[in-house]
């Protein structure tokens, strides 16, 4: 049995005016069937560019440059074009961080719907108008029947993102894209939806690849943490061995930092930085040589600065790239 | 550089008239009745009635359809049209006229003295609104004698009164009343002449057709006088404003002849269109340009001064430089064509940068700015005036040109409100009428002795005592310099080689009877 | 959208009467005279006064004014000065020409300009971006008078397509018409091509950063679809509204290319009445264009609409 995707030493570079970007530096985790894995880490570590990569979508000047990306066992980077059209939004779908400016906001949410199985379902008008009312109502959006001639400025940021998460489960994926689909929702209403997205992908069995910032929520709903820090996977593991034994400094800070859930919701936590550490995120165009994290960490030896640490097993799903972790063989 | 300006605008002249006789030579081989023209023209027709245009280019067309009493030979004599004879009173108060027998309007119906009584009455009506009406205001009375007899009673004694009934512009056209419709408008226009008026499309063209019936004066060809036969049967004559379109058009045969070939094509004209069935005429012209001083404004006021200018600028590169050399350099108000004109008139000073020091130093000048008033409206008045700035900075004077908006430039001339102002102006065959338009500069008022030697030489028809008159005034002119006179332009007519008898006058009329194809 | 269509309407009302006492003003207060102008540098001073008097110029500006504004709000744009024809009958003889040729320099400019700028866009910072960058930077570089000029030369000299002079209307003669007003059209329309292209193609660049984009893309859409579906829709918005500006310039504007190819348009008739200073015939020019201006960005932004819904009236 494959692994639904299994995302083996991705590098995805910028090629920009100022120097190469390697906003993506030798990633690799993967996600089981109907599993559900949150990947955290601070703003611009490349969770989306992740996310992106899967899709083969980086946008220019960025370009994959390295690694392996396996789909149900297919190796993505050898699809052509033509064939990676027929992935997307078939078997993997995204949902992106800002319903705001996801939706196209010169055609009406049942065009657009009707749009994402058409594409990919030889099916009448009708047909993919049905089947769109029918997922709208699973996702709980009110009266789906009118909302598809709404254009997408008439619904509210929570029904739009339910609008997102009905068209990206339309057709029964096996890997939804998750990129912050909450953070830009009113407080109220991000349980609702992210409640609403879990059911649904649980009901189809599909596996999730959930980006966020806020731990509370993958506490809640992960199966399994993937912890990035500037384009590099520092740690990973089930939610419980992260969240009770994190083996890498920057995982433990990012746990220090954690508020309580309910200060979480009071404080429209999630538009601040959930958590403080010193010191600055390096260039990701000057990376250092050693391990990318050594300059903020309190704990660093010598060999931090001079060499990148790899991934050390710290149990059959526990692993920390740390050269405090190091376990011989 | 001096003489070859010389022997440029010389070379221009000449080619004109060697052209011009050639055109007229293949005229007298048997000429074919037949065919369709199409003329060239550089606006549209402004209107339809003689009696109310005050447009150059609706005398180049209307002058086929209609006829005044007399008109002018290539000399620009008075020679008969619809009036066979004449005679002035002694005193040139009243002047009786023999009109020709046989006439007809385009109608059929025979032109009578009654039609010329009600023409006179039309044009002098101040509801007909001729903007250039008040040149005929010294007709007081016209009477019809008997039916082919007429007479003109004026107000004021006026020798040259014939030049006023062969004006050009407008032609003094004898109309029959039919020609008129209920709201006293013509829409379609019937004359006597030697086409007849078919349509007007504004904008698109003008149509005549051949009158076959024409009853033309007796004698040769000779300008609009003599033999007017036509002989093309339709004529169409198409607005082509844009000049470099308009060479095109004639390339490709749209249209037949071009009546003002841009100067600017000539050499073009030489090395390759000469080979492809294009012929160019060069006539000289009677249009002439100047430079007129503010005699009533600081600095231009001084005669010293003037002088100095006089002396400081080269006419033969103002010519050139204006004209590309197709233009005759003449420092005189009168035309080379003219009778009137004398060794006299021909006197200029010759540029002399000395003298201009000297005269400026005597007049007192210390660099104050001189303003020459022109506009970009007419080339040939910017041109002129950017080469007398440069020519006048060589001699120490601080020149400045200003270029107006044509309305502009026009309201300085007639306010009298300017130091210099680089004009230019239309055919003036008679020496009286052109010293009557140079009043503008204020010469009259400031040299009251210059007013008194026209208004002698306006009294009196002795032309021999008109031709020292004139070159008095010249002579005066040159001590008083009110002006400075320039050149007279050459017409540039090109036409396909098929098109035969064509020519145009010195005054810029072109001539479409006499003029055949050969297709 | 009736009532809003009405209400923009009777705002026109108060736009108008500002436009006529400024036309009013500017036309009076430039210098010149058109008696003068009418009879040239040949008549005497008398003979200018009686046509300034026949022509009602020698009452008090304010005066003039009210007699010209009265006989307007009765729908009556006087007479020219110089031919003596009611001005409106000219207006409405004369625009038919110039709404013929705007609109076919319009449509083929869009035909143009709309593909190649999507073009660019899609291979954005590529060669073929370059090429058209160049090219559409020549477009709004070069005088429209050369530009015609070269046209009749290479396709009416060189090639005898098409007629160098003359004009027959499209309402006239169809199809000779339209040999007629195709180089005029093309000429004054590749300006135009050259402004919407770049307004496409920037505006396309805009958007496809979007996030809509992105997300039409992640749905499996080709490149093509995105393209001309999701991105175009969006990115035409802007790009109307440049049309419209461009549209309404030209009514007035195309006084060269009407020059050039000898075609009898209204700017043609505005420069000469200018030239002229045919008071009541530059009056009701401006006034119209302005009118017909008014109409066409009213049109844009009904139109805006259908490309962005988020619009509200
Ligand atoms: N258009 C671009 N040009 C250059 N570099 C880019 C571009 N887009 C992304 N990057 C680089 O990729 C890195 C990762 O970006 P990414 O969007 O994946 O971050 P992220 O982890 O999703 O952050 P966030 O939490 O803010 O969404 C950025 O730090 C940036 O350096
Ligand atoms: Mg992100």
């Amino acid at each position: 049995m494959f692994p639904v995707l299994k995302i083996d030493d991705l590098q995805t570079h910028f090629f920009t005016r100022t120097g190469i970007a390697k906003a993506i530096d030798g990633v690799g985790f993967h996600i089981d069937k109907g599993e559900i894995v949150c990947v955290v880490g601070e703003s611009g570590c490349g969770k989306s560019m992740t996310a992106l990569s899967v899709l083969r979508l980086v946008p220019h000047p960025g370009r994959i440059v390295g690694g392996e990306i396996w789909l149900d066992g297919q190796n993505l980077m050898a699809f052509s074009e033509r064939e990676m059209r027929e992935v997307r939004g078939d078997r993997v779908s995204m949902i992106f961080q800002e319903p705001m400016v996801s939706l196209n906001p010169a055609f009406t949410i049942g065009n657009q719907l009707i749009e994402a199985v058409r594409v990919h379902r030889k099916a009448s008008r009708a047909e993919a108008w049905e089947r769109s009312v029918e997922m709208l109502r699973r996702v709980d959006l009110p009266s789906p029947e009118a909302r598809m001639n709404a254009y997408p400025h008439e619904l509210s940021g929570g029904m739009r993102q339910r609008v997102m998460i009905a068209e990206a489960l339309l057709l029964d994926p096996v890997l939804l894209l998750a990129d912050e689909p909450t953070t830009a929702l009113d407080v109220t209403v991000q349980a609702q939806v992210l409640d609403v997205m879990v059911r649904a992908a649980r009901e189809s069995g599909t596996a999730v690849m959930m980006i966020t910032h806020n731990l509370a929520v993958v506490s809640e709903i992960a199966d399994r943490v993937v912890v990035m820090y500037a384009g590099r996977v520092v740690e990973q593991g089930t939610t419980e061995e992260i969240f009770t034994r994190p083996a890498h400094p920057y995982t433990q800070g990012l746990l220090r930092a954690i508020p309580t859930l309910s200060t979480a919701a009071e404080d429209d936590a999630p538009r601040q930085p959930l958590y403080e550490m010193g010191g600055l995120v390096p260039s990701l165009t000057d990376l250092p040589p050693g391990c990318a994290f050594c300059p903020r960490c309190s704990a660093a030896i010598d060999l931090c600065a001079a060499q990148k640490p790899p991934a050390f097993p710290l149990g059959e799903t526990h692993a920390a790239a740390c050269w405090l972790r190091r376990t011989e063989g | 550089m001096f003489t070859r300006a010389i022997t440029r605008a010389a070379h221009g002249v000449l080619v004109g008239l060697f052209l011009a006789t050639a055109g007229l030579g293949s005229a007298q081989a048997a000429p074919k009745v037949g065919g369709t023209l199409t003329f060239g023209l550089p606006t549209d027709l402004t209107k339809l009635d003689p009696h109310k245009s005050s447009a150059f280019v609706d005398t180049t067309i209307l002058m086929h359809v209609v006829e005044p009493l007399v008109t002018y030979n290539k000399k620009l004599e008075i020679r008969p049209l619809l009036a066979d004879s004449w005679k002035f009173s002694a005193d040139y108060t009243s002047l009786t006229m023999n009109l020709a027998k046989g006439k007809t309007f385009h109608n059929g119906r025979e032109m009578v003295a009654d039609d010329v009584v009600w023409s006179f009455k039309r044009l002098l009506d101040p509801e007909t609104k001729n903007p250039k009406r008040s040149l005929f205001e010294n007709i007081a009375k016209v009477t019809a004698l008997d039916a082919h007899t007429v007479r003109f009673d004026l107000a004021k004694p006026q020798p040259g009164f014939l030049h006023v009934l062969a004006n050009a512009n407008p032609i003094p056209a004898i109309l029959p009343k039919e020609t008129v419709d209920a709201d006293g408008n013509i829409t379609k226009l019937i004359g006597t002449g030697p086409f007849q008026f078919v349509e007007w499309k504004p904008t698109q063209y003008i149509e005549l057709k051949r009158y076959a019936a024409y009853k033309s004066p007796a004698g040769p060809k000779d300008g609009l006088s003599g033999d007017r036969t036509p002989y093309i049967d339709t004529l169409k004559m198409v607005p082509v404003s844009e000049e470099n379109v308009a060479v095109m058009a004639l390339l490709n045969k749209e249209i037949d002849v071009l009546q003002y070939f841009p100067a600017k094509y000539v050499e073009k004209y030489n090395k390759q269109y000469s080979k492809q069935g294009m012929v160019l005429s060069e006539v000289p012209g009677m249009s002439w340009y100047q430079v007129f001083f503010g005699l009533n404004k600081p600095v231009t006021d001084n005669p010293d001064f003037r002088r100095a200018v006089a002396y400081a600028l080269d006419l033969d590169e103002i010519t050139r430089a204006a004209y590309m050399g197709h233009a005759l350099v003449n420092p005189s108000v009168i035309p080379a064509q003219s009778g009137y004109y004398t060794k006299a008139q021909k006197t200029w000073v010759s540029k002399d940068l000395k003298k201009a020091k000297a005269l400026l130093k005597k007049a007192g000048y210390k660099g104050e700015e001189v303003v020459i008033d022109t506009t970009k409206n007419y080339a040939p008045m910017y041109k002129q005036a950017i080469a007398m700035q440069s020519q006048m900075a060589a001699a120490g004077i601080n020149a400045k040109v200003n270029v107006l908006e044509w309305p502009v430039l026009l309201k300085r001339l007639y306010g009298k409100d300017f130091q210099m102002l680089s004009f230019g102006i239309g055919p003036k065959p008679d020496p009286v009428s052109a010293y009557n338009y140079l009043r503008l500069s204020s010469a009259f008022d400031v040299y009251p002795e210059i007013k008194a030697l026209v208004d002698k030489a306006d009294s009196t028809d002795d032309d021999a005592l008109r031709r020292d008159l004139f070159d008095k005034i010249h002579l005066k002119t040159l001590d008083t310099v009110p002006w400075i006179e320039f050149y007279n332009y050459n017409y540039l007519n090109a036409y396909r080689d098929y098109v035969k008898g064509y020519e145009t006058l010195s005054i810029g009329l072109p001539v479409l009877w006499g003029v055949w194809l050969d297709k | 959208m009736l009532a809003y269509f009405l209400k923009r309407t009777v705002l026109m009302v108060p736009t108008l009467l500002l436009v006529a006492l400024m036309v009013f003003l500017l036309v009076h207060l430039i210098p010149g005279d058109p008696a003068i102008v009418m009879v040239g540098a040949e008549a005497d001073p008398a003979a200018i006064e009686n046509i300034r008097r026949s022509l009602g110029l020698d009452q008090p500006l304010p005066i003039q004014f009210i007699d010209w504004f009265g006989r307007l709000l009765s729908g009556d744009f006087g007479k020219s000065i110089t031919s003596g024809i009611p001005v409106l009958e000219t207006i409405l003889e004369r625009f038919p020409t110039t709404l013929v040729l705007t609109t076919l320099a319009m449509l083929f400019s869009v035909a143009i300009a709309i593909p190649s700028g999507v073009l660019a866009a899609k291979f954005r910072n590529t060669g073929k971006d370059y090429l058209f960058m160049l090219v559409s930077l020549i477009g709004v570089s070069v005088p429209g008078f050369w530009l015609g000029l070269m046209g009749l030369l290479v396709f009416s000299v060189q090639l005898g397509w098409f007629p160098s002079s003359g004009y027959v209307p499209v309402w006239q003669d169809f199809w000779q018409g339209l040999n007629y007003m195709t180089l005029p059209s093309i000429t004054l329309g590749f300006f135009m091509a050259a402004v919407v292209a770049r307004m496409t193609r920037s505006s396309m660049l805009e958007v496809m950063r979007l996030e809509y984009v992105t997300h039409a893309r992640a749905k499996g859409l080709s490149e093509w679809t995105v393209l001309l579906k999701h991105a175009l829709k969006n990115a035409f918005a802007p790009t109307l509204t440049t049309i419209g500006i461009q549209y309404g310039m030209l009514l007035g504007g195309a006084v060269v290319t009407e020059t050039v190819f000898g075609l009898p348009g209204l700017g043609r008739f505005v420069v000469q009445s200018i030239y002229g200073r045919d008071y009541p015939a530059v009056q009701g020019c401006i006034l119209f264009i302005a009118l017909v201006y008014m109409f066409v960005n009213l049109a844009v932004d009904v139109l805006y609409k259908v490309f962005d819904p988020r619009v509200k009236f």
